[in-house]
């Protein structure tokens, strides 16, 4: 009887001692930014080129996300926003890019990646676009990779017509100014995007007030069918540097695409391991 | 004295006779070995000759099975007995050292675990860690990789089934103390003889030594088991049997933990067995609770739990001489909770289909079983079986009918074939078993078509040889890690149908006696059909060889080794949905493949009266070599050394 009343103590023990819980969630109140992304009024009203061409886009999407919180112990994130968004820029008003819950001073990172299967579809795109911007493909510039960015429009001077269709697949990265999370506090930070940086004359500093040109692209017609593609940009030499004009939207124009909160944050290419 | 008895010709180790440093080997001269006290004999002479009353449990045809004997001897399982599947031809491993398998192509959420009877989510702790059972309570686990018996079921896969010892009188303990972490069990009797209770369980101090070489890291891990069982008459036997484990590895961040894995399951279970001339039946509830944190899922620190209760009963009879009559029906009922998040992007495609799989809701199963052990002659045994369950979750109902069939033909004395045939149906299964991850029903239940063949031929008393083939076709499984296509995280809500087929070879020799060992070798293909396009499972591993041997040295001295290899899985395409079309094993670029090198050395001592001491020092993966992950991670070495005391009564 003495060892029955040990054991049954024993039991007990084990059973309040070892039967933990999981901890709940004691985290603090984090503040939340919610990050948005508008274009300026060139993407629908279109722009004047100072050689005198009126560009029109007709279709300007792209592929946004990944958003990242970095900052070591002085940031704290609370969720992950590894995810993407397909976006039809000429939508009206600002766009939601992310949502993001942390506490503490972050740098704000994003990517410009082609989408994954599961990439969210913003207003006015359909699983089309985002099956269209998957399709593997190359170019002069790039191998094997989805797009990452796909415009197209016309440019009209006088009697001229020509019309252009560009799929980038050049995945960049982003990595912007410290943000600050306050506990309960909740912000909206946006990304701009500069309709006429494709378009900036060369040599030209900042997208956001370059003079903008179209008789470069206009003269890489070669085969004069009135469709400018990337193929014939390839050919065109462009700079000093020996490159050509597809290199130059590559390398120069499209990272000037995006500007966070009115100011560059492009950190540079991202290339798959 | 109670034993168990596996079959013709086998080794029983009595608890009474280990404790006396005795075993007997008994040869038990029956048709059918269940239920039926006997009385047989030591057939070696050497041995000394004991009575013995046997009560043990017929073998099944498609089982391979360990006894807790043969399991302290195999190096790199640490002397647990869940850890030792692993060895068993068939079984494929996700990863070195890692404890969840694929099972004849069977991905490793389709592999039921049990332990007597009652199922739970998984058996080791915080991945890598010991068995959340202490092994001295496992008196046997059986693996069945397909064509199992009708009592099995909402399984579409693998089933790992464990038996724990029956309850003894006799006060009696086991324990272990190791470099992270000690555990034991006691046990005793009361009220003379016809009560028992035992109390077990395991404390890791790893946290403690991890923090010394990271402070930020905490890792815990701890179980126990209670057993309260009380025999009303010779016949009658009311138990409780209580167990748990709780794990938890975190990250402090300033001052808030992070959890980085953190899980936990309890159950209690109150059966009543009763006896009678020529069956047994048993009738029992189970309580559960089961939780996750599901942070690597939903993207945000939520905790995701079940509340289960369950009731079931099991019978069988002899009918006739011939005849063993088994039956069975179980229900269960499952509350599934995700604990409310706050902190998440509510647009996040991975947070909504966390909450599209995995809904707070009510599910229930319903089943009900059949199958008859018929000798049609004393060498011919057929085991046709039935089951049907009925499923519903929420608003959704499915229903399964599940017929099965076996049989076994003792050619001669020393070859025996056996073939098993059946279907086996699922409700949708997260890639691991996790406590509390269970998808909805949602768009229907997996559904398995297995079948195999084997050969055994007893080379003498001790040693046996096998050879089995199997084919298993597979329609609408949530693999969703057989099914990566190197794109970004698995799909778990992606379906797919597959296939699996090979050869199974082994040859073993009891480990138990002075030389002992065993050498298996799987060839296997494991296919996956997506959206229509065919190819090898992510872990589709066509060559998996083990090979150990253990070496009694005299003076309680015992050493052994064990090699594992395994081939590489498939190289995964570059480009996401590119998928790459089924070739034969030869023709796939394929990661590089692996092995390693497991040691063990024991030194015994025998102390006073039934007392003993052991020294074990083992090594896993010795050689600390690494392996690459589907998609080309290198990852390890995942290499566990282990020195510790172990002593019992």
């Amino acid at each position: 009887m003495k060892n029955r009343a040990e054991l049954i103590q024993v039991s007990a023990a084990a059973v309040l001692v070892l039967a933990g819980c999981l901890p709940d969630d004691g985290r603090p109140e984090p503040g939340r930014i919610v990050l948005t992304i508008r274009a300026d009024e060139s993407l629908t009203a279109g722009l004047v080129t100072s050689d005198g061409w009126e560009i029109a886009y007709e279709r300007f999407w792209l592929s946004l996300g990944e958003v990242r919180l970095l900052g070591d112990d002085h940031c704290r994130p609370y969720a992950e926003g590894d995810y993407l968004r397909v976006l039809d820029m000429r939508s009206a008003g600002p766009q939601t890019v992310n949502t993001s819950y942390a506490l503490g001073r972050c740098e704000l990172g994003f990517q410009l990646r082609a989408p994954s299967k599961d990439a969210v579809l913003g207003a006015g795109v359909d699983e089309d676009t985002r099956a269209f911007m998957r399709e593997i493909g190359s170019d002069a510039v790039v191998q094997n990779a989805g797009v990452v960015l796909h415009v197209a429009g016309t440019a009209i001077r006088d009697e001229t017509t020509l019309s252009f269709a560009w799929s980038f697949r050049q995945a960049l990265d982003y990595l912007c100014e410290i943000v600050t999370f306050e506990g309960g506090e909740r912000q909206t930070l946006g990304i701009g995007l500069l309709g006429g940086a494709l378009f900036r004359a060369a040599g030209d500093g900042d997208g956001a007030a370059a003079e903008l040109e179209f008789d470069v692209f206009a003269e890489a017609d070669e085969n004069e069918d009135g469709e400018i593609s990337l193929a014939e940009l390839a050919g065109v030499p462009h700079g000093a540097g020996g490159g050509t004009l597809a290199e130059a939207l590559y390398r120069e124009r499209v990272p000037e695409l995006l500007r966070f909160e009115g100011r560059r944050c492009f950190v540079g290419e991202l290339h798959e391991e | 004295m109670k034993a168990t008895c596996a079959a013709r010709g086998q080794r029983v180790f009595m608890r009474r006779a280990l404790h006396r440093s005795l075993s007997i080997t008994i040869a038990i001269a029956i048709a059918f070995a269940f239920a039926l006290p006997v009385a047989s004999y030591a057939q070696e002479p050497a041995t000394p000759t004991v009575d013995v009353t046997v009560r043990g449990e017929r073998r099944e045809p498609t089982a391979a099975s360990y006894t807790r004997s043969e399991v302290r001897r195999i190096p790199g399982a640490f002397g647990d007995p869940f850890r030792a599947i692993e060895t068993l031809p068939g079984v494929t491993p996700v990863a070195s050292g890692i404890p969840f398998f694929y099972v004849r192509g069977a991905p490793p959420g389709n592999v039921g675990y049990f332990l007597d009877g009652v199922r739970v989510p998984y058996l080791y702790h915080v991945g890598a860690g010991p068995s959340v059972v202490q092994p001295a309570i496992v008196e046997r686990v059986d693996l069945y990789p397909g064509g199992y018996p009708a009592r099995f079921g909402r399984i579409a896969g693998g089933v790992v089934s464990a038996s724990t010892a029956e309850p003894w009188s006799d006060s009696h303990g086991e324990g272990n103390l190791r470099l992270f972490d000690v555990g034991g069990v006691l046990e005793s009797g009361f009220d003379d003889g016809r009560g028992s209770a035992l109390a077990g369980g395991r404390y890791s101090y790893t946290g403690a030594l991890l923090s010394l070489a990271s402070p930020e890291l905490e890792l815990d891990y701890r179980d126990f088991q209670a057993r309260a069982s009380y025999a009303l008459t010779p016949r009658d036997r009311l138990s409780l049997f209580s167990f748990g484990a709780y794990d938890l590895l975190a990250q402090e961040q300033g001052d808030v933990q992070e959890i980085l894995f953190g899980s936990e399951f309890y159950r209690a279970d109150l059966r009543y067995d009763r006896r009678f001339d020529g069956g047994s039946v048993r009738t029992a509830i189970t309580l559960g609770y089961d939780q996750t944190n599901a942070q690597f899922l939903a993207g945000d620190r939520r905790n995701a739990e079940d509340h289960s209760l369950a009731a079931r009963t099991e019978l069988q009879a002899a009918l006739a001489a011939a005849v063993l009559l088994r039956a069975g029906a179980d229900v269960g009922v499952d509350a599934y909770d995700v604990d409310g998040s706050s902190y998440r992007d509510p647009d996040n495609p991975e947070a909504l289909r966390f909450e599209q799989l995995f809904p707070p809701r009510k599910d229930h199963a319903t089943g009900a079983w059949l199958d008859a052990v018929i000798a049609l002659t004393p060498a011919l045994e057929v085991t046709p079986g039935v089951r049907v369950d009925l499923y519903g979750s929420g608003s959704t109902r499915a229903l399964a009918f599940d017929p099965r069939a076996s049989a076994q033909l003792q050619v001669a004395p020393a070859l025996r074939v056996s073939a098993a045939i059946g279907l086996a149906h699922q409700a949708p299964s997260f890639v691991l078993p996790l406590p509390g991850i269970t998808p909805a029903l949602g768009d229907g239940l997996q559904q398995s078509v297995q079948s195999s063949a084997s050969m055994e031929l007893a080379l003498d008393a001790a040693t046996t040889a096998g050879a089995t083939g199997f084919y298993n076709r597979f329609t609408d499984m949530t693999d969703a890690v057989g099914t990566m296509d190197g794109e970004g995280a698995p799909d778990f809500s992606q379906r797919s149908d597959g296939a699996a087929y090979g050869v199974e070879l082994s040859l073993r020799r009891r480990l138990t006696k002075r030389l002992g060992g065993f050498a298996t070798y799987t060839f296997s293909r494991s296919l996956r059909r997506v959206d229509g396009e065919e190819r090898a499972s992510a872990f589709d591993r066509p060559h998996v060889a083990n090979a150990a041997i253990s070496y009694d040295l005299g003076r309680g001295w015992r050493a052994g080794g064990r090699v594992s290899f395994y081939s590489g899985t498939p190289v995964q395409p570059e480009n996401g949905d590119r998928l790459e079309p089924s070739a034969g094993a030869d023709k796939l670029e394929r990661e590089p493949s692996f092995f390693r090198l497991d040691l063990r050395v024991e030194k015994r001592w025998a102390l006073a009266g039934t007392g003993w001491l052991s020294f074990v020092a083992e090594f896993m993966n010795a050689t600390l070599n690494k392996e690459t992950w589907p998609g080309g991670e290198e990852i390890g070495p995942v290499s566990i050394p282990s020195l510790g005391l172990e002593a019992g009564f």
